[in-house]
């Protein structure tokens, strides 16, 4: 597994001191603790830049500093096995510093993301993944970076495409949130992925539990939250350059963030530029599986006031990938031929990084304006107007110099307001907010082609409220939500002559949520979350209409859909060891009545192509139920062992028939060696990971093709240091995955009937931290 | 639903449009294939025998219209292959379009038995075949099903694929259609 790093969260708690100051006899001092646990950090370092002074704390953690100028410093501290810290502050007396670290912060812990208030989080079954681990991955697709988070799988189409699957749920039931705004863009679909640069982010959360119930509807298996975080107050420009080379697929990434602190301003500017050509499977070329990719994004922060924040963030997401060439067919006994050959049709012999028909065009422009007020410390009210466009071009393969012309061209518009007031100084401590949006998504007609997806306008108006009662060794909390959707929709009818049919939908849903968390000891802690919420059709699941070539099926939409209604309960059980191990089980059950998916129809249909089979969109009730188990170990300050083991499954209520993708038990173990740090290379680790994937047995053999693929077994190594220069730390990366160069199908890839899965990869990471 | 506009009309409104109203068009299929009609007329004179395939809404519900004709024993037919798009006005010769792409298509012909074969009698710049035009021989009586695929992007240099086998030809299926063929 690749988030094995201890990642660090430092907060810095600064309480002035009585002493008056005099010049350059200044002195700091302080503690270093674990924030988990509250115990003694010993021998971290600490080191402050201008006054180029080194110390380091004593057996409990303690340090002390003299001899300071009244002055401003950059303060690095530095615990053995974590990445290095950085912060920034004045100092003008006397003044103690503690730092607090926590460590596996990615895997068991929350992030507070509001910076001043220390706002609440609900005890929610929420996982995060630092910066640090988002950098170390610099080249990985959003999807491909969560599935570290137990519970977590993606669902792929190819090599340039994933999207996140949580407890088995995927799609339309994942709300992605794009720093604080539902991300607008094309994702009904499998082979559509979020359009978001990881690099961007500073922390990604995936929310698996009732507390997703702030993202409305959309979230009804979860949420996957990509934030861009507060800003360090520094004047300095600090950031990373990082640059990454894959061989399998030639591929560089190069990426750069720079942040500054002005007196009034924060600034952050991200720039991502990837190129990758054609992946290579242990036998084969995956020719045409390219991607390009050129992101950026700015984020401006104006303290108008002590009390008012003013903040503007854009993004930009430019990308352009091929679809497997091998997977091109557009009949079933196109398919049958492909699903039989050893080797793909189409496939060349050579490394290319040209990107051909069939490919898709994406382009998402995120414009956003968030204010921020804060009555008191601890409340606060924050309001949010978000733009979003979404251009979506798809090539294909066509007759008569139309390949150059998309076969699907989309563009959305969203626009979205938002409120948020935050209570958490009273003692049933709440948090109540709206959200309203109108989308609207126009096809171009130039494709020559039906669009699969129709023109509509949506509008959607969600209210929400939580609250959270803290009540001894118990916290209680609950919430509910109420949301209105509109959607008035432009189907062009299959049957002739072609005439465009207008339909309007209106959903009222309503969610609620109750939890608590008991915790006996600061060692063990229970969590118990009950949800039901609701999720109204998406547009996709109504108006779908006509032939989904890549899978050789019609897919009908289904105009009378009502909303699903889930139960879900997910009771936790964290247990802790100081200095030993940390553990955690998760076990859950979700019930989805009216659960809408695309089930095959008794019916071929007989075209001028070839007799497709029909899949019309039906609701049934189905229960999705699973566990997922995590456990850190640190037998010693050198050696730590991780595992992870997630088992879903997925079938309808009644039938008991299972549901397609649901992801098959996987079991991941890795074990890293951690070593003394030397005078200028430091945080020097060796990890081996293998993981373990059995094949899926439940599944249908009426709604698939072919059986999911057998069971397999990676092998992935990862060496990593860092070396100071100076002030400046530059990190190095090297990985190895899939190191027995296995040839493997994965049940959870959409190609798996076309071709086999990656080969051994090489990877090489730098990135200079300034 | 009146008031479905309305509501919408207030989110509109809510973030500055005015409007919630849509023109969306038809957009002009001119790359799809209605209609497949193949000719095969005797070489030593007679009525042309044929054989077509009308599905003019493409992938909506509406069913086929078959034509199927009846050979004669012993007989040598000129097959020729005509592809419409009747959806549209006016009417599409989609041949045209197969036969300036030649070296991207290839047409691919079964017969219910070995009692009837068929031969290439076009070919395109690289002499190899494209099947728009066919020579049919039948002999003794057969009955069953005839089967034309029309394949854009095969590989033609690929084994066997010359001569008529599909099975290295690859590339995607532009047309599979049946049709019950007897020979008597």
């Amino acid at each position: 597994m690749i988030g094995l790093k201890k990642v660090v969260f430092i907060f810095l708690v600064m309480l002035v001191g009585n002493l008056s100051a005099q010049d350059c006899h200044i002195r700091i001092a302080g503690q270093a603790l674990d924030k988990a646990t509250l115990e003694p950090l010993e021998f971290t370092s600490v080191a402050i830049q201008e006054a180029n002074i080194y110390v380091i704390a004593d057996s409990v953690g303690a340090y002390s500093i003299e001899g300071l100028c009244p002055g401003s410093y950059h303060i690095h501290v530095y615990h053995l096995g974590c990445p290095s810290a950085q912060y920034f502050f004045s100092i003008r007396k006397d003044t103690v510093v503690n730092f607090y670290l926590e460590h596996h912060d990615e895997l068991l812990r929350e992030v507070v993301v509001e910076s001043k208030s220390g706002s609440f989080e609900l005890a929610n079954t929420q996982q995060s993944i630092s910066a640090t681990a988002i950098r170390d991955q610099a080249g990985e697709s959003l999807a491909d970076i969560t599935k570290q988070i137990a519970g977590v799988r993606a669902l792929r189409n190819g090599s340039g495409i994933s999207k996140p699957i949580i407890h088995g749920l995927y799609g339309n039931r994942v709300a992605v949130v794009n720093n604080g705004l539902m991300q607008a863009g094309q994702q009904w679909g499998t082979d559509h992925a979020p359009e978001i640069d990881p690099n961007a982010a500073n922390i990604i959360t995936v929310v698996k539990g009732a507390d997703a119930i702030v993202y409305g509807s959309q979230a009804l298996g979860g949420a996957l939250i990509v934030e861009a975080g507060p800003i360090k107050r520094d004047p300095h420009f600090h950031g990373t350059l990082g640059y990454a080379y894959e061989t399998n697929g030639q591929g560089h990434t190069l990426t750069g963030m720079t942040t500054k602190s002005f007196t009034n301003f924060d600034l952050r500017l991200t720039g991502t530029f990837k190129k990758f050509g054609d992946h290579h499977t242990p036998d084969y070329f995956l020719t045409n599986t390219g991607t390009t990719e050129l992101n950026g994004s700015m984020q401006l922060i104006y303290r108008a006031s002590e009390n008012v924040q003013h903040q503007l963030y854009y993004s930009l997401f430019t990308s352009s990938l091929g679809i497997f060439a091998g997977s091109h067919i557009s009949n079933l006994s196109d398919l049958e031929e492909a699903i039989g050959r050893d080797e793909p049709f189409n496939i060349n012999d050579y490394f290319s990084y040209d990107i051909n028909p069939p490919k898709q065009e994406v382009t998402h422009h995120l414009l956003k304006y968030s204010g921020k007020k804060f009555v008191d410390d601890k409340i606060f009210m924050e309001w949010v107007y978000g733009l979003q466009s979404d251009h979506r071009q798809e090539y294909d393969i066509r007759r008569g110099n139309r390949s150059e012309i998309p076969a699907l061209d989309l563009q959305l518009w969203s626009n979205t307001i938002q409120f948020k007031y935050i209570n958490d100084q009273s003692l049933i401590r709440f948090k109540i907010g709206g959200q309203a949006a109108y989308t609207d998504n126009e096809n171009d007609y130039d494709t020559g082609v039906l669009p699969l997806i129709p023109d509509y306008i949506e509008g959607s108006l969600g209210i929400f409220s939580l609250l959270q009662y803290p009540l001894g060794k118990f916290i209680l909390e609950g919430g509910a939500r109420y949301d209105l959707q509109a959607l008035k929709a432009w189907p062009i009818s299959l049957t002739l002559p072609r005439e465009i049919v207008v339909t309007e939908h209106l959903f009222h849903d309503v969610a609620l949520s109750i939890g608590g968390v008991f915790q006996s000891t600061s060692d063990a802690e229970t969590r118990l979350q009950l949800a039901a919420t609701r999720r109204s059709p998406d547009p996709n699941e109504l108006y779908n209409n006509g032939l989904h070539q890549g899978v050789a099926g019609i897919e009908e939409g289904n105009w009378d859909l009502e909303s699903e209604l889930s139960l879900k309960s997910i009771l936790t059980q964290t247990l802790s060891i100081p200095e030993l191990l940390r553990f955690e089980i998760s076990l859950y059950s979700n019930i989805i009545y009216r659960y809408i998916y695309l089930k095959p129809e008794d019916e071929f249909r007989l075209t001028i192509r070839g007799a497709f089979p029909v899949y019309k969109y039906t609701q049934e009730d189905a229960w999705l139920r699973g566990l997922d188990m995590v456990v850190i170990s640190d037998f010693s300050h050198h050696l730590e062992w991780n595992a992870r083991f997630s088992w879903v499954r997925g079938s309808t209520l009644e039938e008991g028939r299972p549901l397609s993708y649901i992801p098959p038990t996987y079991l991941s173990s890795s074990l890293a060696w951690a070593f003394h740090d030397g005078k200028k290379w430091k945080g020097t680790r060796a990890t081996i990971e293998g993981e373990y994937t059995t094949m899926q047995k439940e599944w249908d053999a009426e709604s698939d093709f072919l059986p999911p693929p057998e069971a397999y077994f990676l092998l992935n190594l990862r060496l990593s240091t860092s070396v100071k220069i100076g002030h400046k730390t530059i990190y190095f990366g090297l990985g190895i995955e899939n190191l027995l160069n296995t040839s493997y199908r994965d049940y959870l890839n959409r190609l798996r009937y076309f071709s086999d899965e990656q080969g051994i990869n090489f990877s090489a990471r730098v990135r200079y931290e300034f | 639903m009146k008031s479905l506009n309305y509501i919408l009309l207030a989110f509109a409104a809510s973030i500055g449009l005015t409007s919630c109203e849509k023109d969306p068009q038809v957009p002009n299929e001119e790359e799809l294939i209605t209609t497949f009609i193949y000719t095969l007329t005797p070489q030593a004179g007679g009525d042309p025998v044929i054989f077509s395939f009308r599905d003019l809404d493409g992938s909506g519900g509406l069913e086929p219209v078959i034509v199927q004709g009846r050979l004669d024993t012993h007989s040598i037919y000129n097959g020729v292959v005509q592809l419409l798009n009747e959806s549209v006005t006016p009417v599409i010769d989609i041949t045209s379009e197969v036969a300036a792409e030649a070296r991207e298509h290839q047409f691919f012909y079964t017969f219910p038995d070995s009692n009837t074969s068929y031969v290439y009698t076009d070919t395109d710049a690289d002499n190899n075949p494209i099947g728009i035009s066919t020579r049919v021989t039948t002999g003794d009586p057969s009955d069953g099903l005839m089967t034309v695929l029309l394949r854009h992007l095969p590989d033609k240099f690929a084994a066997g694929v010359k001569t008529g086998d599909i099975t290295n030809a690859g590339g995607e299926t532009d047309i599979e259609v049946s049709f019950i063929f007897e020979v008597e």
